[in-house]
Order: structure tokens, then C-alpha cells, then sequence
């Protein structure tokens, strides 16, 4: 159509029905799964033995995934129901959800998908949580949390196996719950799910940053085990948050050249100082950078709570964002 | 033999949009709003004429776009929600069931053609002050979206955005009649879906603009404004 520009022929809508809530949960969601996925891989493939650091960071991640969930839940449906107290309909939304997958064979949905993995992860890994109770801090102390991980003992194996399977699912997924909206370019990004599981595996290490530094070993020996899984986590987070920064980069590079509604997104995002300055300066490079620094030097360690918490900062606002700029371009003039 | 005789019974229905002869007089969007009991006084419609001004100073035109579900044969919506609340009928109607949906909006999400809408409780309870209880087809909460007029078309009526459309820019037909004139604009080619990048595969089909004629009021528009520009 000679003469008119192509904002006459497309319609660019903000979305408006997930919010922040959603945003919590994708985040938290990720970061539990990574949490859980990293104990489990640390314990099943490193065979690393800490079982306070692995027992803990599982539940934790499974308390992280739950409550997230909460935030999704309220932010997709249940909130009106909630507040018209219709008790009814709410346990419809969870009756429906669970029900449609296990009764009706309906697993195409990521949302369907996600809600299975959260609850068959969130009981495995309460399981195998068990299973090192009786030499994981504070539960130790509780004798019948200590018999029923006794009791488990001899599933230990087989539970941390199901369950690598499961938190990888768990820990990745999030990036597919977006991907089905074909018209919203910053979603329906092929590298989208690439770069949540990077994030997730970024911040889930930000957690052990945070643990090995602040948690000292009960004896010499479990210590020395925790300084090898931080060395081991510092430059695990410096790989990954360059991947990240890789990923990144191929995400911004295929939403320019993909087509008008990807450029006009890529142009919103770019130009956001909030999302340059906040998330990918203050959340992604000073951190590498500080990861860098502390890891090539040798020293300066108190640096490394501080990155922990801007990875995990910028964990946040990366959803968020990609969040924010879900931008639906509609094939009509406008 | 006998699979073949109900594979030909079975309807392959399609609409068609003539962009040329929408005058935006909402007659559509009025019909549909009082046949579907679509909440009109929220300004929720299942379907909408969308509308543009082209040009530049005193050489202005004014172009419509009327849109609705698309009922895509591979469904966005379909796929994302998760309930199993949005279903095909066998003539490939896209259908929501009131009842199995939870309102997570998933499938708004996915929708590329903004062809669904959420209808609230509060609408509910206005929808069945203004028609009745027992006549109110909107019964709970759910997502919305537009049926084809499931209801009138298996009775061999035709939508009813498309009775009342006055210039007959909407225009109903099975595919599977190719004698029908209509079928013939999507079988030839002339009218062709919307995005068709996206490869949801559509069942409503536009014509477009007709950019050759110089005395449309669209093209009037543009060519005007170009040749301001060249001044």
C-alpha cells in the first residue's frame, strides 16, 4: 500500500491481563526449580555431600515454587473469587487444573504441565529432603522427621534421580508458560526459554553464593566440602551470567530483524532506562564484573553477597520486564 | 463409502470480509450484541469494526476493519488453555464451555486477533437483569468470544452480524459448495486470511483494499497526501 507506513497497518496493544503477579511467580518459580535442580545434581552427578546445604535449599525451593504459585493463582483467577468469597469457584480453578491433566489426559498446556511438575516435584523433593534428615540442621533435631527419612532410606537413590528429572522440567518451564501467544514477539521468542533457564540457574546459584558464605560448616570436613561447592558456584554464576548476556544478545539480535512488531518492541526496550539501567547494568554486569574481580583476585569476598543479591535482583526484573513489554501486534490499522 | 457421504455432509464453513464495502455503521457489533447477549454496557464486544483515518490536512479518509474470531483451524487458544474449556466443534467452530472455564486468561493471551474477552461476574449479573434469568446464556464467569452463531448457523441460518449487515461486506459460506460465489472468493485466492505468517490457518477471509482504484476514498486519501508531499 503505497504512501502508508506500517504503524497504519498494525495495531501494537500492551497486554494487560498478567501482571506483577505473574512476574513473582515466573521468577520464584525459576529460582526454586534451580535451587532444587542444583542440589540434586550437586548431590546425584558431584557426589558433594553437604546435607544441610541440599535438604534445606530443596525445601526452600519448594516453599519458593508453592508461594510463587500463590501469586499466579491470584493473579490469573482467583483473586475476584477470593474477594466475592466464592470458595466454590476457587476450588473449581484447582479442581480443573489438576483434574483436566490426571482425568481427562490433557497435558498440551504448559500451564497444565507446570502444574503437574510443581506438585510431583514439590512432593519428591520433600522426600528426598527426608532422606538427609538425620544429618541436615535443625531437622536432625526432630525425631519423627528423623524416622520418616530413615524410613525412606533405601528410595534415596531412585527419589534423586526422578527428581533431577523433574526440577530440570521445573526449572525450565516457565519460559514455554509465555511462549504460546504468537502475536506478542517478545514471547513467542524461540530463545525466550533458553534464556529463563539461564536466569533460573543464574539466581539459583546466586542462592548458594549466598548459603556457602553465610553458613559455616559443622566440622572441618563439611567445610571444606562447602568452599569447594563455592568456588565452584562463583565461577559456575560468571559462565552463566555471561551465557546469560550471550543469550541476551540473540534475543534483542532475532527481535530486530524478525519483523515490525519485534522491532517496534525491540525499540521500546532498548530505549527503557529502567530496564537497560536497573536490570541489565545493575542486575547482570556489575555482578559478573564483581564475580570477575573477586574471583580472579582472590580476595575482596564480602563483594559476593552483594552480587548474589543483584543476580537474583535482576532475576526479577527480567520477567518483569519481558512481562511489561508483552506488546501484542495486531494485523489491523490502528 | 458411507465415511465419504458424512465427510461431504459435514460443513466446512468460512466468512468473508469485504474491506471495500464496510461503511463502520456497527450494525454488526449491534446484532451480535443483542443475539449473543455480549455485555455492550462494559463495552465488550465479540465482534468490532475497527477504524482508521489515512491522509494528511483536508485530504482525509476514513478506513473500517471489521474483525472477530478468527476460528483458526491451528489454535492458539486451543493449545493454551488448560482446562479443556475451549474446544472444536467437528465443523472446526471454536466453542468455550462455560462451565470448564476458570477465567485464567491463558487463552487471551495466545489469541493473536484479540478475539476474546473476559465476562465478569458483574457483567453476569447485569446480563440477567436486562434478559432474564432464565433466558440469560451467560450463566458464570468465563471467557467470551464469538461462536459463528454455533446456535443459528446449525439450524441453516446465517450468523447474525452477517443478516444485518447492510452492504453485505460480510459474507457466510461452506467451502465445501464450490459453486457457491462466495466459497469461489476463497478458492480462487481473491480473499485470503489474516497474518497468514502466524500459520493458524484461519477460517475468516478478507478482501482487501482495492489500491488500484484511484476514486476510493481510501486511496483518494493517500494518493492526495503524496502528491502534497511531491509539492
Amino acid at each position: 500500500m503505497v504512501g502508508v507506513d506500517f504503524h497504519q497497518l498494525l495495531t501494537f496493544e500492551p497486554q494487560h491481563h498478567w501482571g506483577v503477579g505473574v512476574a513473582i511467580y515466573l521468577f520464584l518459580g525459576g529460582l526454586g526449580g534451580a535451587m532444587v535442580l542444583l542440589a540434586v545434581a550437586n548431590k546425584m552427578l558431584l557426589k558433594r555431600d553437604d546435607p544441610s546445604l541440599y535438604a534445606w535449599s530443596t525445601i526452600l525451593g519448594i516453599v519458593l515454587v508453592n508461594f510463587g504459585a500463590l501469586f499466579l493463582l491470584m493473579d490469573m483467577f482467583i483473586w475476584d473469587s477470593f474477594w466475592h468469597g466464592h470458595i466454590f469457584e476457587i476450588l473449581k480453578v484447582v479442581y480443573a487444573t489438576f483434574g483436566a491433566a490426571l482425568f481427562n489426559g490433557n497435558l498440551h498446556p504448559w500451564i497444565q504441565i507446570g502444574a503437574l511438575t510443581v506438585g510431583i516435584s514439590s512432593a519428591l523433593g520433600i522426600l528426598w529432603a527426608l532422606t538427609m534428615a538425620d544429618r541436615a540442621a535443625i531437622l536432625k533435631n526432630i525425631s519423627i522427621i528423623v524416622k520418616l527419612g530413615q524410613a525412606l532410606k533405601p528410595f534415596e537413590n531412585l527419589l534423586g534421580w526422578v527428581l533431577l528429572a523433574f526440577s530440570t522440567v521445573l526449572a525450565f518451564y516457565t519460559g514455554f508458560l509465555l511462549s504460546v501467544a504468537p502475536s506478542i514477539p517478545s514471547w513467542s521468542h524461540p530463545l525466550l526459554p533458553v534464556l529463563f533457564f539461564i536466569s533460573a540457574l543464574s539466581t539459583g546459584t546466586a542462592w548458594y553464593m549466598l548459603w556457602t558464605y553465610f553458613a559455616k560448616g559443622r566440622d572441618e570436613q563439611t567445610q571444606r566440602v562447602r568452599e569447594k561447592i563455592a568456588y565452584q558456584v562463583e565461577w559456575g554464576d560468571i559462565v552463566l551470567i555471561g551465557l546469560e548476556l550471550l543469550a541476551i544478545l540473540a534475543y534483542f539480535n532475532y527481535l530486530y530483524y524478525a519483523n515490525a512488531g519485534g522491532k517496534y518492541v525491540f525499540d521500546l526496550m532498548t530505549s527503557d532506562v529502567g530496564f537497560i539501567g536497573l536490570f541489565l547494568v545493575l542486575g547482570l554486569i556489575v555482578p559478573w564484573l564483581l564475580e570477575l574481580f573477586v574471583a580472579v583476585k582472590h580476595s575482596y569476598r564480602f563483594l559476593i553477597p552483594l552480587a548474589a543479591i543483584l543476580v537474583l535482583f535482576g532475576g526479577f526484573l527480567l520477567r518483569y520486564y519481558i512481562l511489561h513489554y508483552g506488546i501484542y501486534a495486531y494485523p489491523w490499522p490502528s | 463409502m458411507s465415511e465419504n457421504k458424512s465427510r461431504k455432509k459435514t460443513p466446512n464453513w468460512a466468512f468473508v470480509i469485504d474491506l471495500n464495502s464496510c461503511i463502520g455503521c456497527n450494525a454488526c457489533m449491534a446484532a451480535c450484541a443483542q443475539e449473543n447477549q455480549t455485555p455492550y454496557w462494559a463495552e465488550k464486544f465479540r465482534t468490532k469494526v475497527e477504524q482508521a483515518e489515512v491522509g494528511r490536512g483536508d485530504n482525509v479518509g476514513r478506513i473500517f476493519f471489521p474483525r472477530l474470531c478468527m476460528h483458526c483451524q491451528n489454535t492458539p487458544c486451543y493449545y493454551a488453555c488448560p482446562t479443556g474449556a475451549t474446544y472444536k466443534t467437528p465443523e472446526g467452530v471454536v466453542m468455550v464451555d462455560q462451565d470448564k472455564c476458570i477465567g485464567c486468561e491463558a487463552c487471551v493471551t495466545a489469541c493473536p486477533y484479540d478475539a476474546r474477552y473476559r465476562y465478569e461476574l458483574e457483567d453476569v449479573e447485569v446480563n440477567k437483569k436486562l434478559f432474564g434469568e432464565e433466558f440469560s446464556i451467560h450463566q458464570v464467569p468465563h471467557v467470551d468470544k464469538c461462536t459463528f452463531c454455533y446456535h443459528r448457523i446449525t439450524k441453516g441460518l446465517e450468523p447474525a452480524c452477517v443478516a444485518t449487515c447492510p452492504t453485505d461486506c460480510r459474507m457466510w459460506t461452506d467451502l465445501n459448495n464450490p459453486e457457491d460465489p462466495v466459497a469461489q472468493l476463497v478458492l480462487s485466492g481473491r480473499a485470503k486470511p489474516l497474518a497468514e505468517h502466524l500459520g493458524t490457518n484461519p477460517k475468516v477471509y478478507y478482501i482487501a483494499l482495492d489500491t488500484s482504484k484511484k476514486e476510493s476514498v481510501f486511496m483518494e486519501a493517500v494518493y492526495s497526501s503524496e502528491r502534497s508531499k511531491e509539492k
